[in-house]
């Protein structure tokens, strides 16, 4: 059976923070920020408002979008790399505030969690489930330094969220294709060693002492760009080959939303022009997994995506990880909701 | 259109430059280049000369000469594209 997109949702917490807000703190101006990623302004998350609820409302409004109730899910997948906890996983906690009673795992592939899980949900309908429910959620802000002006503008908080069930290839909503990859060579160009297993092995593990010199994420800039334009347009092409396809048919490019600059050297490396880019970015900064589908859902609002258009979604993040996929919009038949 | 012109063109679009403006002495740093602008430029040279650019020696010019002098001596890029 094939993934068959079905449902789509997103979520942003309220705190609205603007490029203003955060350039006097940084000793930049909010054009300086603006000028070199795109971004205007991201969501930041409070106190109440953890990863998993934020999963939990994108989540719930893709099953209402494909009218759908928490008992038919067959499966729950929540990509992540800013998990509530170490233990439990996302994924069940967020279930538990949806009532969904099915199995529920995280799926970390950093910045290309969304497109992995994506891979991971159809495979388990290629082996039965009927209906699976795939989330990208982060609350990122809470990782990047608040005084590094390189990395805290970049990063905002929020969440996608769509449900598939299984069908056929020829159906619009259909996954046409997938690419994934990845190089752990690249890891200290992207990383926040944060207060996981190996710190805590170097502090000692009698009494682990986080060291929060290394709590936020470190990134060199440049090779992150360079590496993400090499791979998500290598695995793009990938995608497309496996489909059939040539970066020409493709209506929507839906990018991993980083980055204004990453996403249009991806669509000049490909020869497609910029207005097939799907930007969400300018308003909510980069959401890592969550990225992907609050572009979608975005889109989807502003009429940008019609039942039949070729979608390409191609994301790239820490590890190094990358991922690509192809999918052919629903129309109206599949989701009732796009006619509205 | 001379390698140095067409040089010239791609170098303007990533600094809102004038190409007109550019000349082989034009120094990058004079240039409205931030630190990713040099990789665009890099990604466009080889867009447009179908060549492989090392992007450290794009890193180290100092000159649009400098920027003519790299697509003149970088290998024509793979069939592969990579």
């Amino acid at each position: 059976m094939t993934a068959v997109l079905i449902g789509l949702g997103s979520a942003l917490p309220e705190r609205e923070v603007g490029n203003d807000e955060l350039a006097a703190r940084l000793g930049v101006t909010p054009d300086w920020i603006e000028r070199r990623t795109g971004i205007r302004a991201r969501r930041f998350a409070d106190a109440t408002t953890p990863t998993s609820a934020l999963a939990a409302e994108a989540a719930r409004a893709a099953l209402a979008d494909a009218d759908t109730k928490p008992s038919e899910v067959d499966a729950f997948l929540v990509a992540t790399y800013t998990p509530d906890h170490q233990i439990p996983a996302t994924a069940p906690l967020a279930a538990a505030r949806l009532g969904l009673a099915c199995p529920a795992f995280d799926v970390n592939a950093a910045c290309s969690g969304f497109v992995y899980a994506l891979a991971t949900a159809a495979g388990l309908i290629a082996t039965g489930a009927r209906r699976v429910l795939v989330a990208g959620a982060e609350t990122a802000s809470t990782l990047t330094d608040p005084g590094d002006r390189t990395v805290h503008p970049l990063f905002g908080d929020g969440a996608g969220a769509v449900l598939l069930r299984a069908g056929e290839p020829d159906e619009d909503g259909a996954l046409l294709a997938l690419d994934l990859g990845a190089d752990g060579t690249g890891a200290a160009s992207l990383i926040a060693p944060g207060s996981a297993s190996r710190a805590r092995l170097a502090t000692g593990t009698e009494r682990p002492q986080p060291d929060p010199s290394t709590y936020y994420m470190a990134m060199d800039g440049r090779e992150v760009f360079l590496q993400a334009v090499a791979h998500m347009t290598a695995s793009s092409r990938a995608a497309l080959d496996r489909a059939g396809l040539k970066p020409a048919e493709v209506d929507r490019i839906c990018g991993h939303q980083a980055n204004i600059r990453i996403l249009r050297a991806v669509a000049d490396e490909l020869g497609a022009d910029h207005d097939r880019l799907l930007v969400d970015l300018d308003r909510t900064g980069n959401t890592g997994a969550a990225s992907i589908p609050l572009a979608l859902d975005r889109a989807r609002r502003e009429g940008r995506l019609e039942g039949g258009h070729t979608v390409l979604l191609t994301a790239f993040g820490g590890g190094f990880t990358w991922g690509s996929a192809l999918l052919r919009w629903p129309g109206t038949a599949q989701h009732p909701r796009s006619a509205t | 259109m001379t390698t140095a012109a067409r040089v010239a063109a791609v170098v303007a679009k990533w600094c809102q430059a004038d190409a007109a403006d550019l000349t082989a002495d034009t120094r990058l740093e004079d240039l409205d280049l931030d630190s990713l602008s040099r990789l665009e430029a890099a990604l466009g040279l080889q867009r447009e000369f179908g060549v492989s650019i090392d992007d450290t020696r794009m890193n180290d010019a100092e000159t649009i000469a400098d920027v003519v002098d790299i697509v003149e001596t970088s290998p024509a890029k793979a069939a592969d594209g990579s």
